[in-house]
């Protein structure tokens, strides 16, 4: 899941976005409003960050302006102000959440979970596919209950999929929702990642959790993803 | 300005009066000239072809030299006939001859060091069937018109500087008096100003009084506002000084429980500072009164709430009136109905009311939630005002002691009930002419 920051103080966006790496997450971060709204316009993000006060274009613009622009991920406002009437303005412009600051980092985590969880349609943050279960806080895919053991990479292009059912996901967007803007991006690294989730799950090819569609990508196997 | 336009008004009238004044003066000249003229004609005999005048006149000024008054008769050609003994060495060098009947009235200032009034008339004399035409002429000086006229001047200008300045006073007097309470204003707000007095006292007319009685309540919120300020940053100092011991008493202990002594402490002085500052936003007293429509204000926060609240699918009923008006500031209406429903929807088990009861004399919001309700021992702690937040328990949210804030700036109530929905209500009654 890839998340931009927009936040104006170096430290505050250095927290988030040690935080959210440590978390799993690809981070970007934009240091104001005109940045911010970039990225945001340009990237496709599972969710942002935005702090209210920010330089150039404010944060209830830059929400005003991505909802314009048809980006549908979920925002969740930093405020410093703790007023009824700007948290309503904030979610009146098309935010989702707010949180006003200062905040417990585990808070914003939290948030953040509920929000992707949401996003993609989930009712809790536990969820089986047949055979399959996918946990979004404990980080991890269960196969008859049993833990997979999973790199970090692995999970995170596991939990992608699972998280969009029903949906032949490319390489091209897997490696953008999996990495930040910075990585160098190989999708050879994709095919590696689909071959050892195949090997871990599904050792003996007796579930085939993942489908590859010639020259269009990968989908949950429909059996599994219907339950 | 008002003697100003008394001054031209004055002005305008003597030159009014004067004019009049010189008018008839010359009219009552022309008409006394014309008995004489009358008198010097009836003194007249035709005697053949030659006209007979006595050489002494019943008007005894015609008789002695340079008296004044002087009598001429000219005949038809202008040619001087006669003249009386008054006339010796003036003589009417502007009169011209008249036709039968018609007269004349001017002045002469052909002599030196004279001027005189010139009356002529013209008559027909009738002897032996033969007419004879005549011009009677009186010259008369003016020195005596002059002389009263300069008197008449003299008295008017007098009596209207008189009446001008008795006037003046008196408009003085009136203004001096009408707008000694509004210099008395002026001398009170001064004293307030340097400290002396802290309200505008004494008695204003009627008139006044509202303007004062405004001026006495905004001097009074503008202090009562200072005094809250100095209030809150006390506070504010005070209820920071009790976390900063604890931390820097802490700074011995073992790096564990060092960092949960921190985080403990600036999460109380987190709230602490939040709680200050939404009591210093809100307003205390009612500064700002608009009518702010209650259903679209309720209709935002539950769109708001319902977002953040997706996961508990929260079922909000909204009876709230399209008419009902909340008569203050909209952030107080927002802020109050934010953390009402905030709380509903945090503490309720999915279901909130929210209905605005509007009678005439109350505008009550009442709010109820399905959950666990508050315990009839914690109502009235909740409900208490100004009590500070480091005396409070702990987990008390600031929510509740803003809303406590608002509804008693507005002079209002607030009750915690049992719901029909078995969880909490809250009724929040703010009366619409007390504030």
């Amino acid at each position: 899941m890839r998340i931009l920051i927009v936040e104006d103080e170096p430290l505050l966006l250095e927290q988030l976005n040690t935080s959210l790496s440590n978390q799993g997450y690809a981070v970007d971060c934009a240091s104001d409003g005109e940045e911010g709204l970039y990225q945001g316009s340009e990237y496709p993000y599972d969710l942002a960050i935005i702090d209210l006060g920010l330089p150039k274009i404010d944060g209830i613009e830059v929400i005003k302006r991505l909802r314009k622009l048809k980006k549908n991920f979920p925002i969740l406002i930093l405020t410093a102000r703790d007023q009824w009437q700007e948290k309503v303005v904030g979610l009146d412009s098309g935010a989702d959440d707010y949180l006003t600051k200062p905040f417990e980092m585990d808070e914003l985590l939290a948030r953040v979970k509920a929000l992707l969880r949401r996003s993609v349609g989930m009712a809790s943050a536990s969820q089986t596919f047949g055979p399959l279960s996918l946990d979004l806080n404990a980080q991890s895919i269960g196969l008859n209950g049993e833990e997979v053991d999973l790199t970090a990479y692995e999970y995170k292009v596991m939990e992608y999929l699972l998280t969009h059912p029903h949906q032949v996901i490319s390489k091209t967007v897997l490696t953008e929702h999996i990495y930040d803007q910075d990585y160098d991006r190989d999708s050879n690294v994709i095919e590696v990642f689909v071959r050892r989730l195949r090997l871990k799950i599904d050792p003996q090819g007796t579930i085939l959790p993942i489908e590859t569609l010639r020259g269009r990508g990968y989908r949950i196997n429909p059996a599994i993803a219907n339950g | 300005m008002a003697s100003l336009l008394m001054l031209v008004f004055f002005s305008i009238t003597a030159a009014i009066l004067d004019s009049a004044f010189t008018n008839a003066a010359k009219t009552s000249v022309h008409e006394k000239m014309q008995l004489q003229i009358l008198s010097l004609i009836s003194s007249a005999e035709q005697q053949g072809h030659n006209l007979n005048v006595p050489t002494y006149q019943s008007e005894t000024r015609f008789n002695e030299a340079s008296s004044g008054l002087y009598g001429y008769v000219l005949d038809r050609a202008g040619k001087e006939l006669w003249r009386s003994r008054s006339a010796l060495l003036i003589s009417p060098v502007t009169a011209r001859p008249q036709l039968p009947g018609k007269h004349s009235f001017g002045l002469d200032d052909t002599h030196l060091g004279i001027e005189l009034f010139v009356a002529t008339y013209g008559t027909i004399e009738e002897s032996n069937g033969k007419d004879y035409r005549y011009t009677f002429v009186v010259l008369q000086d003016n020195t005596s018109y002059k002389l009263s006229l300069v008197s008449y001047r003299e008295s008017l200008w007098l009596w209207l500087s008189v009446v001008a300045i008795l006037l003046l006073a008196t408009q003085h007097i009136l203004l001096s008096r009408g707008l000694r309470p509004l210099h008395d204003l002026a001398h009170h707000l001064k004293d307030i100003e340097d400290g002396h007095s802290e309200s505008l006292s004494g008695n204003y007319p009627t008139e006044l009084s509202r303007l004062t009685g405004n001026l006495n309540r905004l001097i009074d919120s503008e202090r009562q506002q200072r005094q809250r300020y100095h209030q809150r940053l006390g506070d504010l100092a005070h209820s920071l000084k009790t976390p900063l011991a604890v931390i820097s008493n802490a700074a011995n202990e073992p790096t564990d429980e060092l960092r949960t002594i921190v985080k403990e402490q600036s999460q109380r002085m987190n709230q602490i500072v939040r709680y200050q500052l939404q009591r210093a936003v809100v307003s205390q007293q009612v500064t700002s009164i608009t009518k702010v429509n209650i259903l679209e204000h309720a209709t935002k926060i539950k769109q708001a709430l319902d977002k953040v609240y997706k996961d508990k699918a929260v079922i909000c009923h909204i009876h709230i009136d399209q008419k009902s008006i909340f008569q203050g500031d909209q952030g107080d209406l927002l802020e109050m109905l934010g953390n009402f429903m905030d709380n509903a929807y945090k503490y309720g088990a999915g279901e909130v009311k929210v209905s605005v009861v509007d009678t005439s004399d109350t505008v009550d919001f009442i709010i109820e939630d399905n959950g666990g309700g508050i315990d009839e021992s914690q109502r009235e702690k909740i409900t208490q005002r100004g009590a500070r937040l480091d005396t409070q328990e702990h987990g008390q949210g600031i929510g509740m002691a803003v809303v406590v804030d608002i509804i008693n700036g507005y002079k209002g109530s607030i009750t915690i009930d049992d719901s029909t929905l078995l969880g909490a209500k809250f009724t929040a009654s703010f009366p619409k002419h007390h504030y």
